[in-house]
């Protein structure tokens, strides 16, 4: 979790279920919409963030601690001194555990990545789910999606006839 | 596709079988289904439509299409049903057919071409190897008249067209604007006869590279145009381009087949001009370039047995131009030689680069 340092401005998060989290600007701002929020001066005391628990929250600040770009602050010097391909593989390694979650958190996550507007965890979120989907019978993707097969037989088949190269 | 994840998926598959619980995509909007489902190759996305009735109403909402190593009949297919079911235009569509077929590609591009605005990507050389690709480039045989045309239809809000034809010809409609076209690559192309690209037909042309193509005449006359490359045009024999605002023209590896190379260049805005290929102040004409600052010159090559050929070439070219802020020659020097360089401007330097081979 981020420490308070001296010169890194904070940043006050709080979740609808009443947590607050302090954060560094610059980790806040890997949120295109809490950058906006910033940018547009409209985050002078605290930062309500709707729609979106404490326990996800929190996980998201994780995710933003991590990969806010640590170039330009002072204190950088540890990362510099790694390849940027050996710190991409850092990161890739921490986004395939930090993704191992159950489908309900998942699935919250693509959500808090799309309204907070975080490109890359949109992108981890939803690719974990598409991988889902490319390897798996349809019953299994049905189950994985919790999706519940609400067609007729006779639609059904009218479906595959429609699409039927899709099947092939 | 990404270990980790897999297992991941794999594992959180069996942590929960046969399903059940709450259905936790039913709480994500539709606009967060697009985006997933953007994720896969359209023929994926389109298979989810079983899925349940949600999921059918989703696919059409994709903007951009994508078919990836699809049987060239696939896309037509597709298109026939996203036609149907989709209220949107197509902002993005990519296509590499697992096989060279110019008329079921014909038919989908008819399909695409009223309902794209903007980017259009066709790939149809990865179908074949790259071996294939340069026996078709280098192809001695003069059969190019008898080659496969592709009819390519009008795509009046097209903004980018990008196209890997596997030495296809693509032939225009006879009328048609191509209004919001800015940038064309041709990729692996062959042409009956000549190829033009004008103001009536291409208004908005900006950027126009053409690589690897079988064509005897190129004929440009663009207001529009910005930047010209041309590269392996190996057949050809005549090059003439009219265009005002041009500020870069590339003409790479070209004319080498032609007996007498003809090129008649009118570009009074061009600040850089690369040109790697024969020269003879007899047959290419270069118009007055005011503003050029930058120059490619053709290569040197000792080793080869054109070495002297190719030095007066070099020689030749230079001897154009009075002066360039920045001048660019390739030479590979096997043995000694000597090459005289004059800049006549007191302010200009040269810039070489020596590649030892």
């Amino acid at each position: 979790m981020a420490t308070r340092e001296a010169g890194k401005k904070m940043i006050m998060l709080k979740s609808p279920d009443g947590m607050e989290f302090e954060v560094e600007e610059a980790v806040a701002m890997e949120s295109q919409t809490i950058r906006k929020m910033i940018e547009d001066d409209c985050a002078d005391t605290a930062i309500l963030i709707p729609n979106i628990n404490s326990k996800i929250l929190s996980r998201v600040i994780e995710y933003c601690n991590k990969h806010v770009p640590t170039t330009g602050a002072t204190g950088a010097a540890a990362s510099d001194t790694v390849a940027p391909a050996a710190l991409a593989e850092d990161l890739k390694i921490w986004d395939a555990e930090f993704i191992k979650v159950n489908r309900a958190t998942r699935f919250d996550l693509i959500q808090a990545a799309s309204y907070l507007n975080i490109k890359g965890l949109l992108d981890l979120t939803s690719q974990t789910t598409i991988d889902t989907i490319s390897d798996n019978s349809l019953e299994e993707i049905r189950s994985f999606l919790s999706t519940k097969n609400d067609y007729l037989p006779e639609e059904e088949q009218t479906i595959r006839r429609e699409n039927q190269w899709a099947f092939q | 596709m990404d270990m980790e994840s897999d297992e991941a998926a794999a594992r959180s598959l069996a942590a929960v079988p046969g399903g059940g619980g709450s259905d936790f995509l039913s709480r994500l909007p539709d606009h967060l289904l697009v985006d997933i489902l953007l994720r896969l190759c359209t023929k994926d996305a389109v298979a989810t439509t079983v899925l349940s009735r949600r999921w059918r109403a989703v696919w059409p909402g994709l903007p951009h299409l994508n078919f990836d190593g699809v049987d060239p009949s696939v896309p037509a297919r597709a298109l026939a049903s996203y036609q149907d079911l989709a209220a949107f235009d197509i902002q993005r569509l990519a296509v590499s057919p697992n096989q060279v077929d110019a008329q079921e590609t014909s038919a989908w591009l008819a399909l695409a071409a009223p309902r794209l605005t903007g980017p259009l990507h066709l790939d149809i050389s990865r179908a074949l190897s790259e071996e294939a690709l340069d026996d078709l480039l280098m192809a001695d045989e003069v059969d190019d008249d008898d080659q496969e045309a592709l009819e390519f239809p009008c795509f009046v809000r097209a903004t980018e067209i990008r196209l890997d034809l596997a030495f296809l010809a693509p032939v225009l409609p006879p009328i048609g604007v191509f209004e919001a076209l800015r940038s064309i690559f041709l990729h692996n192309f062959r042409c009956q006869g000549q190829i033009i690209f004008n103001d009536m037909v291409f208004p908005s042309l900006q950027h126009l590279t053409m690589n690897r193509a079988r064509c005897l005449n190129v004929l440009i006359n663009s207001n529009a145009l910005v930047s010209v490359h041309l590269s392996y045009f190996m057949l050809l024999q005549q090059l003439a381009i009219m265009a005002p605002g041009l500020q870069q023209l590339e003409v790479l590896r070209c004319f080498y087949d032609a007996p007498i190379p003809v090129a008649n260049i009118t570009a009074e805005s061009l600040e850089v001009l690369s040109w790697d290929g024969p020269y003879d102040a007899e047959f290419v004409h270069f118009g007055e370039m005011p503003c050029l600052w930058r120059l490619r010159a053709p290569p040197i090559f000792t080793l080869r047995w054109q070495e002297f050929q190719m030095a007066q070439i070099c020689a030749r070219f230079l001897n154009r131009f009075a002066a360039v802020n920045q001048l660019e020659l390739h030479m590979s020097l096997g043995c000694a030689f000597e090459i005289e360089l004059r800049c006549d401007e007191a302010r200009s330097y040269c810039n070489m680069r020596f590649a030892h081979k």
